[in-house]
């Protein structure tokens, strides 16, 4: 089971909904790795043990220093997979058979030709344990509790109806990595029932947005709280905070209170302040 | 019934992801002339063909066309599916030729064929929100602007056979960032009467525009002036940035906020409602990539098959048309015969 509190890496990446000034702040103030190691530091120190990333290089040396250093030994690491962005632009600049071959060009040509091999009789295990070795090579020595696909991936898929591949995802997580499969989504109802309908997974974890203002909780704030609700998944909130569009601690006591009643199971969140990090785990995990 | 997508590259995919969540992947065609395109369409478990008239001579009934193909060929296969009078979804730009644009204008109308353009800016929250702030003159008369378009799309020298590093092949940052703004500022500020000056700069590209300023006069005396830049490496997305001067007020709008810069000549800043300043995203069936992208296919669906697709009642005139796309073509052209860029 994942904390109830998670830390998320917006503030790492520059991502603000609410402010693109603030956004490219943060991405300029996070762009050495120290400065990301004191941030993880202080929530640590706070509390935090359960982290949540995006696969992206800016964290190579983080990860190389926590793991040589032994830092942060009792926190648990969780990737979200794929850096969408990375291969959204690839995509852009050299269409699909340029981002086939730069996704593929590190990886070992045996083990390539092996899983397309298998690719060809319909099984793809071997090319999906593939793309997320590449994509966690950077968290090798981590202690990994979960592995997420996010979430313009995940949404991709089940808009696609390729639900094959997120039971291999799911498989793959669960028996090479030993760790718990997640699914970031802005879709909650079209998740679980993709995961639950579709596939049939059992209570599935999942990652949506769920805050007091609705926002970006489609098709609607009442569809996707009934939709927590309805005890098919585990269900993580994130975007708690709602991008400002409500006072702090209104948003935070609102999803507090789906922490008590037992449809919101953890809280992501993210800030680049010290003081915010241990109040919002002193009231997420202690109540206080 | 089916809606067919023509040209299965970035924008092609998609909106091939998006229709799917709203209609199911069975009712979308995919139609490339690109066999390996094809091949992994097919993966995916689209219907694929290799032509437009393919796909119009097998597939049972067509209810709207999506144009995702380079803009070179737009203008041939908006005009075939005008003639069809098949409601039509054209990303921008419509062709970037005002004589080419102006004539499939004409024969819309001649066949009352319904023709959407893919400005998608006009669906975000902010920027729509502002159009409102604008239209209830609550804060007086607009009386300048200045508006910026930054991104990364290009961040080292484009391969030599690039079209994206060849103005003429329709690359560049004018041809690429500039439908977007332009067609923003023209819905924002209204009709452009003169352009007062321009300059352009090549930083990684030979024969395109990387950056390019320009001041604009408005048909209400509003100047702009406007700056485009996509080889800005310090960017991690593009964005749009407005500052918007008001009789009474200043506002700095962009894809997520509008703030208040200057309210001195506001006689009580305390009788302004703040909420209307607050802009939540727009509620959305399907959510991919953006609220945007899931609206304006929202209002295209609509128009197909003559029901709500939308979660809200938005006012149906915010929908850019081919008038719109004609309009911001007109103006591109005039800016790049002013730039002389080659």
């Amino acid at each position: 089971m994942f904390d109830k509190a998670i830390f998320g890496d917006n503030q790492f990446l520059g991502v603000n909904h609410a402010s693109q000034a603030k956004a490219l702040k943060l991405y300029s103030k996070f762009e050495d790795t120290d400065s990301i190691i004191s941030l993880l530091g202080a929530a640590y120190d706070s509390g935090v043990r359960d982290f949540m990333f995006t696969t992206h290089q800016r964290y190579d040396l983080v990860f190389r220093e926590i793991i040589s250093s032994n830092l942060f030994p009792e926190m648990s690491f969780s990737p979200c997979v794929p850096y969408a962005h990375k291969y959204w632009n690839i995509l852009s600049e050299h269409g699909f058979y340029g981002l086939i071959k730069s996704t593929f060009h590190s990886s070992n040509k045996i083990c390539l030709l092996s899983s397309l091999t298998r690719l060809l009789y319909g099984n793809i295990d071997g090319l999906i344990k593939m793309l997320l070795d590449l994509e966690t090579l950077a968290c090798k020595g981590l202690k990994i509790k979960g592995v997420f696909i996010q979430n313009l991936a995940f949404d991709l898929i089940i808009a696609l109806e390729l639900f094959s591949l997120i039971e291999k995802f799911h498989n793959v997580v669960d028996s090479k990595f030993n760790a718990i499969p997640g699914y970031i989504t802005m879709n909650h109802i079209n998740a679980v029932d993709a995961l639950c309908s579709k596939i049939g997974f059992n209570k599935p974890w999942i990652c949506a947005n769920y805050n007091i203002a609705g926002f970006r909780m489609n098709p609607s704030k009442n569809l996707c709280e009934k939709s927590f609700r309805s005890g098919k998944s585990y269900n993580i909130a994130m975007s708690v905070l709602a991008s400002g569009s409500s006072g702090p601690e209104e948003a935070l006591n609102y999803v507090i209170n789906g922490l008590h009643s037992g449809h919101v199971h953890s809280i992501l969140f993210g800030s680049s302040n010290p003081v915010n990090i241990s109040s919002n785990i002193q009231k997420i995990k202690f109540n206080i | 019934m089916s809606i067919l997508i023509i040209g299965g590259g970035k924008m092609g995919f998609s909106h091939s992801a998006l229709l799917s969540s709203y209609l199911g992947k069975e009712k979308i065609a995919i139609c490339d002339n690109n066999l390996i395109v094809r091949i992994i369409y097919l993966f995916l478990g689209f219907r694929v063909f290799k032509s437009i008239n393919d796909a119009f001579r097998i597939l049972n009934k067509i209810s709207g066309v999506v144009i995702s193909t380079p803009t070179s060929s737009h203008y041939k296969l908006t005009k075939i599916v005008i003639q069809k009078k098949i409601p039509c979804f054209v990303e921008k730009p419509l062709t970037l030729d005002k004589s080419k644009s102006l004539e499939l204008l004409k024969l819309s109308e001649e066949f009352n064929t319904y023709v959407q353009l893919g400005f998608v800016m006009r669906y975000v929250a902010t920027f729509h929100n502002l159009k409102k702030i604008i239209l209830s003159s609550k804060f007086g008369n607009i009386v300048s602007y200045k508006a910026s378009m930054f991104g990364n799309v290009i961040t080292r020298t484009p391969p030599a056979d690039s079209w994206r590093g060849n103005f003429s092949k329709g690359g560049g940052c004018l041809n690429e960032y500039g439908p977007h703004l332009i067609d923003l500022i023209l819905y924002l500020f209204g009709n452009v009467n003169h352009i007062h000056s321009c300059s352009y700069d090549k930083i990684f590209c030979d024969k395109a525009d990387d950056s390019c300023k320009f001041e604009l006069e408005h048909h209400n005396n509003v100047i702009g002036l406007v700056n485009l830049n996509w080889a800005d490496t310090k960017q991690r997305k593009s964005v749009i940035k407005l500052e918007v001067n008001f009789e009474k007020l200043s506002l700095y709008v962009d894809n997520s906020t509008i703030d208040i810069i200057d309210s001195c000549h506001l006689s009580n800043i305390n009788t302004v409602d703040l909420s209307i300043f607050k802009s939540l995203p727009f509620n959305v069936k399907f959510y991919l990539r953006g609220e945007e992208f899931s609206r304006e296919i929202e209002d295209f669906l609509e128009k197909c098959f003559d029901q709500k697709f939308s979660q809200d009642n938005f006012n149906k005139s915010m929908i850019p048309t081919i008038r719109d796309g004609c309009n911001v073509d007109e103006l591109i052209s005039i800016i790049s015969k002013k730039l002389s860029i080659n």
